[in-house]
């Protein structure tokens, strides 16, 4: 019984342990962790002193600070849980704290002596909890002590200053604005400006956004700052009153045109937080009175009797008097390179075979205006051909703007054996601090570059032996106006071509159409054989030769019958031709009637008598006889 | 006696102009011969600007840029020369040895092939040439057709209408070649970059996005202008725009920047 008493009471505590495990485990993540740490346990008076409060998952619902008195707060932020500072730039958020809560404070102390600073306290679920007290020795001088239970201090993400503002006000452009500055407003074509936006403010800023640099086109320009990190934030008094600034972006801008650069204005947007007076974290009814229906959409927005507003904010602009470079003792293979440089020249190889490749490494490292840097080593002639470079920049970003080097590795390609000298162009720049045109000279390099055997790289010896084909005589040189292709002159032989095509073929036409009647046509070629046949009578006609014009009408008579019927002239008679007719059918009318006219012709020919005037009318009778001889002679 | 006097005037200027272009011709020989090819380049750039042209002025002017120099130049003198004259051998020569020597065999886009077929065929002779081959096949057309109207004979009928055809066709070819040979010379659309690089942009605006930079010696084709800017095509295909200025037109007379 005893044995199993005291088995019972061994499985009862084994239960009773775990129970215990389980529920300090649960209270363990129940219980709410606020704690408050410092960075220093002991400061010097001239140091500073950041007190940070944390606290673990809760949601926080009310805030109290200690009265940190006799030291002096210079800076605060918050960042609790989503409520967290927000970064926004070009519409993208870059940073955003959803862990933690916490609250930080930048002390720095009036008095020498040990102060323990009360502890802050912190309403969650309804409950406020106390952080524990920080004990800190203020030192009249010496080095500050780091605190033992250090913790790793929330980065902060932006500037989220907080000078001493009124608790309870309405925003004020004046606490609260944006500011422009450059290092120099005078500066020549090409020499490093650091413009700079700044933000000044007295409020707490939760939230900005930032739009991208507008830079003038005729500037090259570089961001020094990563807009990724947390801004730089120090502290100013202006006109007596303490603001926090804050280094919101940094640029390094290198004009390329002389003349007045206007850099223009830039926007924020920036949601910050002001003291409402009348939230008394206390009142569990306070919020209900304010928000009825819970109309305002930010459940944080008025936690911790805290009111945000959102604020867009403008710069001024800036101008900037662009001076020339100086043409006074401007080197002739100056190429832009403002700032101060060092250079060194680095060949690969001294010795070659032609048409081969060698490699030449020029580097230049400096402060100034490295990415417009250009630098040619040589000229190339038919004996040597250079490549285009690879370039290699490599810039560094400093708070005092850029510097860096910038490799130039020239490819070149000797075709000529022989010894051969490189001189090199030197390197100019112009140094804007001293004002005058300085150079970097390179000793020259030789290479040696042996003959090739043959294959592909003799043919590129013989290839750059190469040469153009030489002049020749302009025989042929003509004035532009009086060019003949697609000229007037060209259309109008065109045109006298075509015309004659055009001519030539409405005669063929009449033609064709004379030919489709047969009658009509053949007259017309009876007519016009009688016609050429009594030329010569016609003239004699009109010359009034009466003995020769019946002469040639008997004879083209005679010659007519001759020539139609094929019978020989001197075997012509007067009964022959009869028959002659007759035997080609002739009708025997038209036979006797031209027997007739023969003797007709024949009595005026010998005739004592003759009138001029029966002339014409025996001309006319011929041509008919003619014509009806013709006619009847087609019809067979 | 007043219009032999106004013929003899006219007749003297004629003569003094080309005893002008003669000297001037005759000066740049010799500059050129003793190695003053800037002096030579200006002797020729003269002359051009006068308003004489000839594909040897034009091959010489190549020349002496080449011996200066300046490449992108000779290659624009050179193509002027095959604009003029494509059966030019030694300027399609030269204008080879520069893209192979000077320029390594730049990327080249493959021109097309009724490109290609348009240019075999106008290489066949010089321009002119082609003019008056025109002429006279057209002449030879009309004249068959002519004899194909007056013939009486059918077999000799047919004979001629078909040479007739036959003339017509290769008439309408070869003014066809003719003509594209004319926009060549006058009217072509091409440019070469000169003096230094010039920037592509998308926008014909200094401050607008660069889309490359062409460098000279590159031959574009410009297919508008609007202002002070041209909007182009790169052999690589890229189209934008580029400010006036280093850019040498193919359709100028003489080399003069726009």
């Amino acid at each position: 019984m005893k044995k199993i008493n005291a088995m019972l009471g061994i499985k009862i505590g084994k239960i009773s342990l775990f129970i215990g495990f389980i529920l300090s485990f649960i209270l363990s993540f129940c219980q709410v962790d606020f704690k408050a740490t410092s960075d220093y346990k002991t400061i010097p008076l001239n140091g500073k002193l950041t007190i940070t409060y944390s606290l673990k998952q809760g949601k926080v619902e009310g805030f109290q600070r200690p009265d940190f008195s006799p030291f002096r707060v210079i800076s605060q932020q918050s960042l609790t849980g989503t409520g967290g500072m927000t970064i926004i730039i070009n519409n993208q958020v870059v940073n955003n704290d959803n862990g933690d809560s916490k609250w930080i404070f930048t002390l720095v102390p009036t008095t020498v002596g040990t102060f323990t600073i009360p502890p802050a306290k912190v309403k969650v679920n309804g409950k406020w909890y106390e952080s524990n007290a920080i004990t800190v020795t203020v030192l009249a001088q010496g080095k500050p002590q780091p605190a033992t239970n250090q913790q790793t201090q929330v980065a902060s993400p932006s500037p989220s200053p907080s000078a001493k503002v009124s608790p309870s006000q309405s925003i004020d452009n004046k606490n609260i604005y944006l500011r422009l500055s450059v290092d120099k407003t005078t500066a020549y074509v090409g020499e490093q400006i650091i413009v700079r936006l700044l933000l000044y403010t007295r409020y707490d800023v939760s939230e900005y956004a930032l739009e991208k640099a507008s830079m003038p086109s005729n500037v090259w320009s570089e961001e020094l700052l990563d807009p990724k990190s947390p801004a730089k934030t120090w502290e100013e008094v202006i006109d007596g009153k303490r603001y926090v600034v804050a280094e919101l972006r940094k640029t390094a801008i290198f004009p390329q045109v002389p003349g007045v650069l206007t850099i223009p204005s830039t926007e924020i947007t920036a949601v910050v937080k002001i003291q409402d007076n009348r939230y008394d974290p206390f009142s569990l009814f306070d919020q209900f009175f304010k928000d009825p229906f819970n109309f305002n959409i930010d459940p944080f927005a008025r936690i911790g009797g805290i009111k945000l507003e959102k604020l867009t904010i403008r710069s001024n602009s800036l101008n900037i008097n662009v001076m020339s470079l100086p043409e006074k003792g401007k080197p002739e293979g100056f190429q832009g390179a403002v700032g101060n440089f060092t250079a060194n020249v680095e060949l690969d190889t001294k010795q070659i075979v032609a048409g081969e490749m060698a490699s030449l490494k020029i580097t230049i490292q400096g402060k100034g205006n490295l990415p417009l840097i250009q630098y040619t080593p040589f000229e190339e002639n038919d004996t040597i051909q250079l490549f285009e470079p690879d370039v290699q920049l490599n810039l560094q970003k400093t708070q005092a703007g850029i510097e860096g080097k910038k490799v130039f590795t020239y490819l070149f390609q000797p075709n000529m054996a022989g010894k051969i000298t490189l001189k090199l162009h030197p390197f100019y720049f112009f140094d804007h601090v001293r004002k005058q045109y300085d150079s970097i000279v390179f000793s020259p390099l030789t290479l040696v570059v042996e003959p090739n055997k043959g294959g592909k790289v003799a043919e590129a010896e013989q290839k750059y032996q190469e040469d153009i084909r030489g002049m020749v005589d302009p025989v042929h040189v003509f004035a532009l106006k009086q060019v003949f292709g697609f000229s007037w002159k060209y259309w109008m032989l065109y045109g006298l071509f075509l015309s004659a095509a055009v001519a030539f073929t409405i005669g063929y036409r009449r033609r064709l159409k004379l030919m489709s009647n047969v009658g009509e046509y053949k007259m017309l070629q009876a007519q016009k054989m009688a016609k050429k046949r009594l030329k010569l009578a016609e003239q004699f006609i009109k010359e009034k030769k009466v003995d020769d014009f019946y002469n040639v009408i008997a004879q083209t008579l005679w010659l007519f019958i001759t020539e139609k019927f094929k019978v020989p002239y001197v075997e012509l008679s007067r009964e022959n031709a009869r028959k002659v007719l007759e035997d080609h059918q002739i009708p025997s009318e038209v036979v006797n009637d031209f027997m007739n006219f023969l003797d007709e012709v024949d009595f005026y020919r010998f005739a004592p008598v003759r009138k001029e005037a029966d002339m014409q009318e025996m001309y006319n009778k011929t041509a008919n006889f003619i014509v009806a001889l013709q006619l009847n002679t087609y019809k067979r | 006696m007043k219009k032999i006097g106004v013929i003899i005037a006219c007749v003297s200027i004629q003569l003094l102009f080309s005893v002008d272009i003669k000297v001037m011709l005759d000066s740049a020989k010799d500059a050129y011969k003793h190695k003053k090819y800037e002096q030579a380049i200006k002797f020729y750039q003269n002359i051009l600007q006068e308003g004489y042209v000839s594909s040897e002025l034009y091959f010489n002017l190549g020349n002496a840029y080449y011996r200066a120099k300046d490449y992108p130049r000779a290659l624009w003198s050179y193509e002027k020369v095959l604009c003029w004259d494509p059966s030019f051998k030694d300027a399609r020569y030269n204008m080879d040895l520069i893209n192979r020597k000077i320029y390594l065999n730049k990327t080249i886009r493959p021109p097309y092939v009724s490109t290609m077929l348009f240019w075999k065929i106008y290489g066949w002779m010089s321009w002119r040439s082609w003019v008056i081959a025109t002429i006279v096949l057209f002449a030879l057309s009309v004249v068959f057709y002519i004899l194909f109207l007056l013939s009486n004979s059918l077999k000799k009928r047919k004979w001629f209408f078909y040479s007739a055809l036959i003339a017509l066709g290769v008439w309408i070819f070869s003014f066809l070649i003719t003509w594209l040979g004319y926009r060549q010379i006058y009217e072509n659309r091409y440019a070469y970059v000169v003096d230094s690089d010039i920037v592509i942009r998308s926008e014909p605006m200094d401050g607008s996005p660069a889309l490359g930079t062409v460098k000279p010696g590159v031959k574009i084709r410009l297919i508008k202008t609007e202002n002070q800017y041209y909007y182009l095509e790169t052999p690589d295909g890229i189209k934008g725009w580029t400010r006036k200025g280093n850019i040498l037109p193919l359709k100028a007379i003489a080399p003069e920047v726009q």
